[in-house]
């Protein structure tokens, strides 16, 4: 465990090392601020990456991460059409046509090349720009499942998680080979020792599956995942549980046998407290509602980041004072430095500086 | 000619049929209602509907998720399909309400609105679907057209959801007295008064509920 991040796992427990204060992840937000458009953000490495400087700099966030979009889109890479956002009402990539969308499609595909499929070319200008700073490299994907249902979309994916489960296992384990095809490239290029990973996986919530279908379907990629991630040297990893995702927990505790302290990221639906008790050696992070930074008011806003912070200083591994998700581009400046200014009081009234 | 206790295990059977997310199954009572030459609105409403309203109740106590849903609203289209071409004129007028219902712009996310749709449709409304990343412009536009009952928009994104409160007031300007119902992951009851909507479902079964409260308070106006 280097230097860097044993910092990090300190400040979060409340142990004043550093003056890092919020997690966040908003590649739309920081670059409408910094005035650019959305497409920019998503699109322009270097003005985006910037941009994200500027926002560190100006709300007080961590590097926790720098992402510029998905390193891998499966909807991209397996050779979807796939659209940049073009207004703010966006804020993320459009699959306007999966690649597959019937068995003999799924059976025909291909392994993506791990260097010019999608937007990786674009990822790659953006990490090389982090690591050109000195800073660690942040390899951003969604969960083989969640990837593999973005390969020919949630409607045809539901339908033969019961129909087809072959085919199912069969697209899950292409998106985990891609991960890692593409992983490799980074770890080729930057080392592993330089990367962090960030991991989520929204189509796992039981919004949309049953735990029993994660357990089914889900978890054994995970397992392989953490498998590989392990034997390939890279020791940072960070998991954004999304959306509700409270039944699969006690699943996913299972198998956290990642290096730790990893960073666990959750969303509102759930309890800070309970993810404390599923992962108590990795530090947590979130969970402020996303809607509420849009709508609510700077004192709402502070009230509840509070709240939030208070919750946090009980977890023994760590806390990071982040939202649940995405932080929206039409949330209002002064609210997100509504979160800074509370973090910084906290800290005061907390360690007297 | 199937007799009254036939007819009743056949719309038993039907319903059955969605539940059990059995495509085949639905379809082929259903041309056996045909054949029989039984009214296919019977049909409709004590098999179909009454199939989707377990349906909305073994989602709502978490027995059932997205994939089981998806499967039986394929049952039901199964069955609709067949029945469907034998609806007479007077049936089709006789219609629980009138929706339009789409994704907001800026968002390509539609499963919750087709779930959605299936189940208005098996509760008997008439649905006008826009589809999804639809524009303020198109909403209000299909409402002056269509003049509907209600209007539900859906969003899954923090961002999309902020469009609302223009269709809202694009949809206001043309009738105030068509309703306007939201929903979707990011949106809450605050958040749905704040933007001046008259409704607002937490999810794909509460929709048709607070559409039918919606109904009958406009009614009672």
């Amino acid at each position: 465990m280097d230097d860097w991040w044993k910092k990090l796992a300190a400040t979060y427990r409340f142990d004043p090392v550093t003056t890092l204060a919020l997690g966040s992840i908003d590649t739309g937000f920081t670059s409408v601020a910094a005035g650019l458009s959305v497409t920019e953000a998503f699109n322009d490495p270097e003005k985006s990456f910037a941009a994200r400087l500027e926002g560190e700099k100006r709300f007080g966030f961590a590097p926790l991460p720098r992402i510029i979009r998905h390193t891998l889109l499966s909807a991209h890479d397996f050779g979807g059409d796939v659209r940049l956002p073009s207004s703010p009402l966006d804020q993320a990539m459009k699959v306007v046509a999966h690649p597959v969308s019937d068995e003999s499609g799924v059976l025909a595909l291909k392994a993506p090349d791990p260097k010019t499929a999608g937007g990786i070319e674009t990822a790659m200008q953006f990490s090389r720009l982090q690591h050109q700073i000195g800073g660690i490299v942040w390899f951003h994907h969604r969960s083989p499942f969640t990837m593999a249902a973005n390969i020919c979309g949630m409607e045809w994916f539901g339908r033969w998680m019961i129909r087809k489960p072959d085919l199912c296992d069969h697209l899950i384990d292409m998106a985990l080979d891609h991960i890692f095809n593409v992983l490799d490239y980074w770890i080729d290029t930057f080392g592993s020792q330089n990367i962090a990973v960030y991991n989520s996986s929204p189509m796992e919530s039981n919004q949309l599956i049953s735990p029993k279908h994660s357990e089914r379907f889900a978890l054994p990629s995970h397992q392989k995942y953490i498998n590989r991630l392990n034997q390939s040297g890279i020791t940072r990893y960070f998991f954004h549980v999304c959306g509700e995702q409270n039944r699969n927990l006690p699943y996913l505790s299972g198998i956290a046998d990642w290096h730790h302290p990893a960073i666990i990221s959750i969303g509102h639906e759930v309890e800070i407290s309970v993810a404390a008790r599923f992962f108590p050696e990795d530090i947590i992070y979130g969970n402020i509602d996303p809607q509420i930074i849009q709508s609510e008011s700077p004192q709402k806003i502070d009230q509840i980041c509070q709240k939030t912070l208070e919750q946090g200083k009980t977890v023994d591994a760590g806390f990071i004072l982040a939202l649940g998700c995405d932080l929206p581009v039409f949330a209002p400046v002064e609210n997100v430095s509504a979160m800074k200014q509370t973090v910084t009081k906290f800290r005061k009234s907390t360690f007297g500086f | 000619m199937v007799d009254q206790k036939e007819n009743q295990t056949l719309y038993q059977q039907l319903s059955q049929a969605v539940l059990d997310y059995d495509e085949v199954l639905s379809e082929q009572l259903c041309k056996k209602v045909i054949d029989a030459g039984l009214d296919p609105v019977s049909a409709i409403k004590q098999g179909l509907t009454i199939g989707m309203a377990q349906v909305g109740e073994y989602y709502k106590a978490g027995r059932y998720f997205i994939p089981e849903l998806l499967l039986c609203s394929d049952a039901l289209y199964a069955g609709l399909d067949v029945l469907k071409p034998h609806l007479n004129a007077q049936n089709q007028s006789q219609r629980a309400g009138k929706i339009i219902i789409g994704v907001v712009e800026g968002d390509i996310h539609d499963i919750g609105k087709n779930l959605l749709k299936a189940m208005f449709i098996a509760s008997g409304w008439e649905v006008h679907d826009l589809g999804k990343d639809v524009s303020c412009q198109t909403f209000v536009e299909q409402t002056k057209k269509v003049r509907p009952d209600i209007v539900a928009l859906s969003a899954l994104m923090t961002t999309s959801m902020m469009v609302m409160p223009t269709v809202i007031d694009g949809i206001r300007g043309l009738d105030p007295d068509i309703k306007v119902m939201v929903g979707g992951a990011p949106m809450s009851q605050d958040v749905a008064r704040k933007f001046g909507a008259d409704g607002y479902a937490p999810d794909i079964v509460a929709g048709v509920n607070e559409a039918e409260r919606l109904m009958s308070s406009t009614t009672q106006e």
